[in-house]
């Protein structure tokens, strides 16, 4: 009976939890999904991670390269993101080209990075104009069950924290570059934003973490992204209207879960190096 | 000083510019020139038929060159707030297709791009549940909150760069588009900034239609 239901008015057997108070999975309104992280785990990429957000699951695995810095901008390196949501993570997702979902959360990273809100890019620098690091940090979505980008910034600043590059300095006299390959250090400029998103139903109701059928079902989503106590992003693609006091809630909200993220990625990142 | 610095560019449109669309617009906020085309109610392409209310096509195309991923975020962000302005349940399995061609980079690009949006679905007269007007504003690297800025002051730096969308009826939030990052008091006096300078351009939408109808009565 109650799967009929669901199959035939999603939204009212959705709305019918949300006006007592609760999700069809048990959560209360504002509750988050359990998160779980994992850095390193893909030994051929230079920084990785796995994090996993109730069903959502992200892949992240950095690779690095040396390039020239761009002409406008010679002393900053690259953070090059890409998202990739393969037609396995979802019955919604085709195979082929990316689609919206995947192009809009990659700009969605590709702003992050740009706006320093990641790491600041100067520090990638080795020489000013001749060389610097670049990143491509490649973010594979194998479950896609909501909240695509939390996990996705999630697993970002983990697997860079996870980071370890040789050690490669500039002979000015022999213009190249002298590294040692024994020799790996990490970045300590990586910031620490955590992204969360929340669903807004028509009359008002705030849900956070949605699931995909969540996402799906509400009038908007928005997403905010901090760090430590202060706001660096906000994100809210059209869908329905927020007041200032709602506004304040979900940032209260978020402040709950960044300090519970922030933990995860000290713990994970700290088991990573106590095993090699 | 204070005054002329912080308020919206000098506003123009033409409505029904092309003749085949069903509204259409040529909207300039300053020196930002932004076309937009309604064709719709149309019917949908099978893959992309829902059920229960009215698909929105929305296509951005950049002065020169392939809309590349940059576009796609602009699409999407512009494509979801009309969602919530359409009444889009009125007219389920059908889809309306939405072009936005850019014609002059001013500055505000997204700003102009949903303004003009607006004004060419009220030119097609397409059931709305309410308006929509966006602002964009600029933190210098002085901590100064520059309302509208043009291409120049884009050009010479800034701290952050805020785009927001307010509806008509309660000048609520809808869309908010950040760029750079500033403490959240700061970001909080821009908005309200923003959502006071969003009934300037409610003043305009209303003059425009009234010129419109005006000059169809004549």
């Amino acid at each position: 009976m109650a799967t009929d239901h669901k199959t035939l008015q999603p939204l009212e057997f959705y709305k019918t939890f949300l006006d007592r108070k609760s999700r069809p999975d048990g959560r209360k309104l504002l509750e988050f999904r359990k998160m779980t992280l994992n850095a390193g785990s893909i030994g051929t990429a230079d920084g990785s991670a796995i994090v996993k957000c109730g069903n959502t699951t992200v892949i992240c695995g950095i690779k690095a390269e040396l390039a020239a810095p761009e002409r406008e901008e010679p002393s900053k390196g690259f953070i090059i993101p890409n998202v990739t949501l393969p037609s396995l993570c979802s019955s919604q997702i085709k195979s082929g080209p990316p689609g919206e979902t995947a192009q809009a959360a990659t700009q969605f990273i590709a702003e992050l990075v740009n706006n320093n809100i990641i790491m600041d890019l100067e520090t990638l620098c080795i020489k000013v104009s001749k060389w610097a690091w670049v990143l491509h940090c490649d973010l594979l979505c194998i479950n896609l069950d909501g909240s695509l980008l939390d996990a996705c910034v999630m697993a970002l600043v983990a697997a860079l924290k996870n980071l370890k590059l040789p050690i490669v300095s500039y002979d000015e006299e022999m213009d190249k570059l002298i590294s040692n390959p024994d020799e790996k250090m990490g970045f300590d400029t990586i910031k620490q934003p955590v992204t969360s998103t929340f669903s807004l139903f028509d009359n008002g109701i705030l849900i956070s973490d949605p699931t995909f059928e969540e996402e799906q079902l509400a009038a908007g989503l928005t997403s905010i992204t901090m760090e430590g106590t202060s706001v660096t992003h906000m994100y809210k693609p059209g869908g329905c209207t927020l007041d200032e006091k709602q506004v304040k809630k979900l940032i209260q909200q978020s402040e709950l879960k960044t300090k519970e993220v922030a933990r995860l990625i000290e713990e994970a990142c700290s088991s990573s190096i106590a095993e090699r | 000083m204070e005054t002329e610095e912080n308020s919206i560019r000098a506003l123009k449109c033409e409505q029904s510019v092309l003749s085949r669309a069903d509204g259409s617009v040529m909207f300039s906020q300053g020196n930002t020139v932004v076309m937009a085309s309604v064709y719709g109610p149309l019917e949908a392409k099978i893959q992309k038929e829902l059920s229960d209310r009215m698909y929105i096509e929305l296509n951005y195309k950049p002065k020169t060159g392939m809309p590349g991923v940059a576009e796609r975020g602009k699409e999407k962000l512009i494509k979801t707030t009309c969602n919530h302005i359409i009444l889009t349940n009125l007219h389920p399995r059908t889809a309306v297709c939405i072009t936005v061609q850019e014609m002059q980079d001013g500055g505000t690009l997204l700003a102009a791009s949903i303004n003009a949006v607006c004004l060419a679905l009220l030119d097609s007269g397409l059931p709305l549940q309410c308006l929509v007007a966006a602002v964009t504003c600029l933190v210098d690297k002085k901590d100064r909150i520059i309302l509208d800025p043009c291409i120049s002051t884009v050009k010479e730096g800034y701290k952050a760069m805020f785009t927001f969308a307010f509806d008509s009826q309660k000048y609520n939030l809808i869309l908010s588009h950040c760029e750079g990052q500033v403490p959240y008091q700061l970001f909080q006096k821009a908005m309200v900034l923003c959502q006071k300078a969003s009934h300037v351009i409610f003043d305009f939408y209303r003059q425009a239609v009234l010129r419109k109808f005006s000059n169809e009565l004549l």
